[in-house]
């Protein structure tokens, strides 16, 4: 029993960054139609960038994170401006690839910088692990998830209480009717991919000091984010969040109960069995036709 | 067109020569080797853009490759069986499996389907990976024996792969130009309204998926045998972005592009091995930029350019070739008259050629229609279609008789679209039956319906956008054509009779709506009212028994409603029964015999013209409660 609480905790800790990382690729989606490949990358990026500011320079990690997102924000408006924006009349493959060959150039930009040896970015925060019952938390992981649900929830809170936050909703509705209504559809675009971008590279910081840092993490990431962005439903914002948790918590039975073989394997089964069976996602709505 | 076929065959030839004598050419085995990878990936290449042309992407390709190349493997490693029936096993496994695969994803569309096939791709790779008894698990399988004892050096290989790549480019060349290219370029031009003219879209993209990961399994098959090894590194990532850039970067849905991708993109990386690290930096940005400077891909890009310094150049060398005012300027000039002196007159349209389109029309001559007259062919019998809780359709029952004109009108949202819908299947019925010569149409599909000769337009405008106007009539022939594989690759004398039969009857057309001199025009850049005719014209092409029309007249100018009635008179007159829905007043007041009334999904009236004008519940229902003190006065 322990250990299946155990296994269920580091579930639902590694599954708020997946969440987190799937709100941000499910709102692209949903808002500028773009399947994007470069998430995996971003939040990789993120957990160098807190690498070199938090171990390498000394930088406090909580500044570090808000440092490494601010810089991300910039970089994902600049990206948009430059990548995104000229291709958004082309069909959906063609922005689809250029972030793929982001993603391609961005890795291996990594790889020349921190070459590929995975790095420890180290302890921010002491390693006495808190007894609470029959499991124990360390203060790094209780952290993780808090600033996880800290960050959905500033991000539900904006889409749904702010003027920007509702032009967001409103052109996720229907972009056409947006922009009619004098909504700029090129700053609704920018904020939202600069903040996806943001949040995947925090997600990266975040989980940086739990794992190893390296520079093809971006791969596995991504492909895990498109299996929580699927499973809830592309463009639903609480589908992902729902998905993200249940995505970590079967990881982490099936690795703990099944084979650690097939750990990975689990986002792509999670993919295939839900478009088969429900293409609209978990908490979706069967479309109508015609 | 048989003018350009020459130069094209000796292109062809002078390639093909080239290629025969290539490894003479090549001073060293790396060259060879290399030609070698570029063959197998103009096989991969060329197959996967089969399934872009039905407008799918799939990037999941190296799951089939790897299948045929494990299959291959295993079976000639431990069962010792040999290389040709490994060989065909391997192409007709993983065909076997794009079949299962395309069941249950083909129902997918755009990002989607994208992503369904990147999960097949991986957990093909994790099963590669840990299912160690059978597939050796990240060791591979070494010693794969050659495909005959005799292929020693890449001599063999190297022919072995061309004669595969020239029987296959070839057999995609017949399938583009056929039945078949056609249907799958309707689907990725319009996919409903290629269903709508009885295109089977799931079929052809069935038929995509099955062709191309039969090609693909016979490539993994050559892997395996040429490299003697098979892993499963064969099944990553970054050879289904490879292979996905090259059908790209040279030119999706074309049949040279992905060809020119795959020797282009075999040979940059290569020339990148210089660059050492920064190979994949420089890779990563080129498909960047290649997308956001050619997003059609290199070919189509080179084929405008090519366009426009054609069109730069022709008039150079005509004031070279030719003196000023020679038979060109003549011809341009009566060219012009003659489309001047149809714009003056539109409208008119007591054209010779309609009797020519009549004969071609296999239906019965108007005096046998005028017995038959009074025939239901159509009946619709207490039909309802709810959407979630609101009926949009309520309890209607009608008949449609033989060879009429039958309106059906009342104000928006009244659910004459969604009847329509009913009626061809393109969308849903909750109860009642819909009958045509007395069978049941429930059950049928869109495109069963249509083959069955009940064909129809669409409010909004349906065109094949991206295409000619007469190309937008060849695709829509597609139900009168042979659609088998074999009489579309091998050319049967049934294939050319509907060949020349399209062509004619795509004249014919063209001719019946005055769009002759729009014949090239792009349909997407056409005027409106144009469009409109085009529409027409594609439900035209199919020899419909009954034509129903969503609105034809919707955005039309006078002129051009009046044009449209005498249109769809002439249509009647040739057999044809018509269902109309329309809201212009005077067209339906001024062609159809009888008019059916809807308002909120249930059926207020039915009767002729003049019953209907005096009709008071059709009067509230438009003009509300006092309208028949407006009309009074």
């Amino acid at each position: 029993m322990a250990e299946f609480l155990q296994h269920l905790l580091n579930g639902l800790m590694i599954g708020g960054i997946y969440a987190l990382m799937g709100i941000g690729l499910t709102l692209i989606f949903g808002i500028m139609n773009v399947v994007n490949f470069s998430h995996g990358e971003f939040y990789m990026l993120g957990a160098f960038g807190v690498l070199t500011l938090f171990t390498f320079m000394g930088v406090p990690y909580v500044l570090s994170l808000v440092l490494t997102a601010v810089f991300f924000f910039m970089f994902g408006s600049v990206i948009e401006r430059l990548i995104l924006r000229p291709l958004r009349s082309q069909p959906v493959e063609v922005p689809m690839l250029a972030t793929i060959g982001l993603s391609i150039f961005l890795a291996n930009i990594a790889l020349i910088i921190w070459d590929p040896t995975p790095k420890d970015i180290g302890m921010p925060f002491p390693l006495v692990a808190v007894q609470v019952g029959p499991v124990s938390l360390t203060p790094i992981r209780l952290f993780v998830f808090f600033a996880a649900l800290v960050l959905i929830a500033g991000s539900h809170l904006f889409l749904k209480y702010t003027t920007l936050g509702t032009a967001i909703r409103a052109t996720f509705q229907d972009r056409d009717a947006a922009a009619l209504m004098g909504i700029n559809i090129d700053v609704v675009n920018m904020i939202t991919f600069a903040w996806g971008t943001a949040i995947a590279a925090i997600a990266g910081g975040l989980l940086g000091p739990i794992f190893q840092v390296f520079p093809t993490m971006g791969a596995a990431a991504s492909s895990k984010s498109f299996a929580v962005v699927i499973a809830g439903g592309l463009g639903n914002f609480p589908g992902a969040i729902l998905a993200g948790l249940l995505l970590g918590v079967a990881e982490s039975l099936g690795a703990g109960y099944i084979s650690s073989g097939y750990r990975d394997a689990i986002a792509f089964i999670m993919i295939i069995v839900v478009l088969i069976f429900r293409p609209t996602g978990l908490l979706g709505k069967s479309r109508r036709l015609g | 067109m048989k003018k350009s076929n020459l130069p094209t065959l000796l292109g062809v030839l002078v390639l093909l020569g080239v290629a025969l004598a290539l490894p003479g050419l090549l001073s060293n085995d790396y060259y060879l080797r290399l030609a070698i990878m570029a063959g197998l990936f103009i096989l991969l290449a060329s197959a996967h853009n089969i399934l872009m042309k039905v407008g799918q992407l799939s990037l999941g390709p190296v799951a089939f490759y790897g299948l045929g190349a494990y299959i291959s493997a295993i079976l000639s490693v431990r069962h010792h069986v040999p290389f040709p029936v490994a060989f065909i096993a391997a192409g007709l496994g993983a065909a076997a499996v794009g079949w299962i695969i395309g069941r249950l994803t083909l129902k997918l569309r755009t990002a989607y389907f994208v992503l369904v096939t990147i999960g097949f791709a991986a957990f093909f790779r994790l099963v590669a990976i840990n299912w160690t008894d059978m597939t050796n698990g990240p060791m591979g399988i070494t010693a794969v024996p050659p495909p005959a004892p005799w292929f020693v050096g890449y001599k063999p290989y190297y022919y072995f792969i061309l004669a595969l790549v020239a029987l296959v480019v070839f057999a995609l060349y017949r399938l583009e130009h056929s039945t078949i290219g056609r249907a799958m370029q309707a689907i990725r031009e319009n996919e409903t309204l290629g269903r709508s003219v009885g295109i089977d879209s799931y079929r052809y993209m069935m038929l995509a998926a099955v062709l191309s990961s039969f090609i693909i399994g016979l490539a993994g098959s050559f892997y395996a045998h040429f490299f003697q090894f098979v892993g499963p590194e064969l099944l990553s990532w970054d050879l289904t972005i490879a292979i996905v850039i090259m059908v790209i970067a040279g030119g999706r849905n074309t049949l040279a592009g992905p060809i020119i991708g795959a020797i282009l993109f075999t040979v940059i990386p290569e020339l990148l091995r210089a660059a050492a690290a920064w190979r994949m930096v420089i890779y990563g940005a080129l498909l960047v930029l290649l997308m956001l400077f050619m997003p059609d891909g290199i070919l189509p890009a080179f084929m405008t350019l090519l366009r426009r310094v054609a069109s730069y150049l022709t008039p150079i060398f005509q004031k070279w070739l030719r003196p000023a005012g020679g038979e060109l300027e003549a011809a341009i000039a009566q060219a012009d008259s003659a489309s001047l002196s149809r714009a003056e007159a539109p409208g008119r349209l007591d054209r010779p050629s309609v009797p020519a389109l009549q004969a071609v029309t296999e239906s019965k001559g108007q005096e046998m229609l005028k017995a038959q007259n009074g025939m239901d062919i159509l009946s619709i019998e207490d039909l309802c279609v709810n959407f979630g809780g609101i009926r949009a359709v309520d309890h209607v029952s009608f008949n449609v008789k033989e060879g009429e004109i039958l309106a059906i009108i009342g104000p928006n949202g009244a659910g004459k679209t969604t009847l329509l819908n009913a009626i061809t299947r393109l969308g849903p019925i909750s109860s009642g039956v819909v009958k045509y010569h007395g069978e049941v149409l429930n059950s049928l599909q869109a495109h069963d319906v249509a083959r069955g000769r009940i064909v129809r337009t669409f409010q909004h405008t349906s065109v094949f956008p991206n295409v000619t106007t007469s190309r937008n009539l060849v695709l829509a022939h597609n139900l009168r054509e042979p659609a088998g594989v074999l009489p579309n690759l091998l050319r049967t004398p049934q294939y050319h009779e509907s060949e020349t039969d399209c062509r004619e009857r795509a004249r014919q057309v063209l001719t019946f709506l005055n769009l002759d001199h729009h014949a090239d025009t792009r349909a997407n850049s056409l005027p409106y009212g144009n469009q409109r005719l085009l529409e027409l014209g594609i439900a035209m092409m199919t020899n419909p028994a009954v034509l129903l029309l969503d609105e034809p007249a919707a955005g039309m100018n006078s002129t051009e409603v009046e044009m449209l009635m005498n249109l769809i008179l002439q249509i009647r007159d040739m057999g044809v029964t018509v269902v109309l829905v329309e809201h212009d007043m005077k067209l339906v007041m001024g062609i159809s015999e009888r008019i059916l009334v809807l308002n909120y999904g249930k059926q207020i009236a039915m009767g002729c013209p003049e019953d209907i004008q005096k009709n008071t519940d059709v009067i509230t229902a438009y003009l509300g409660k006092w309208g028949g003190d407006v009309t009074a006065n």
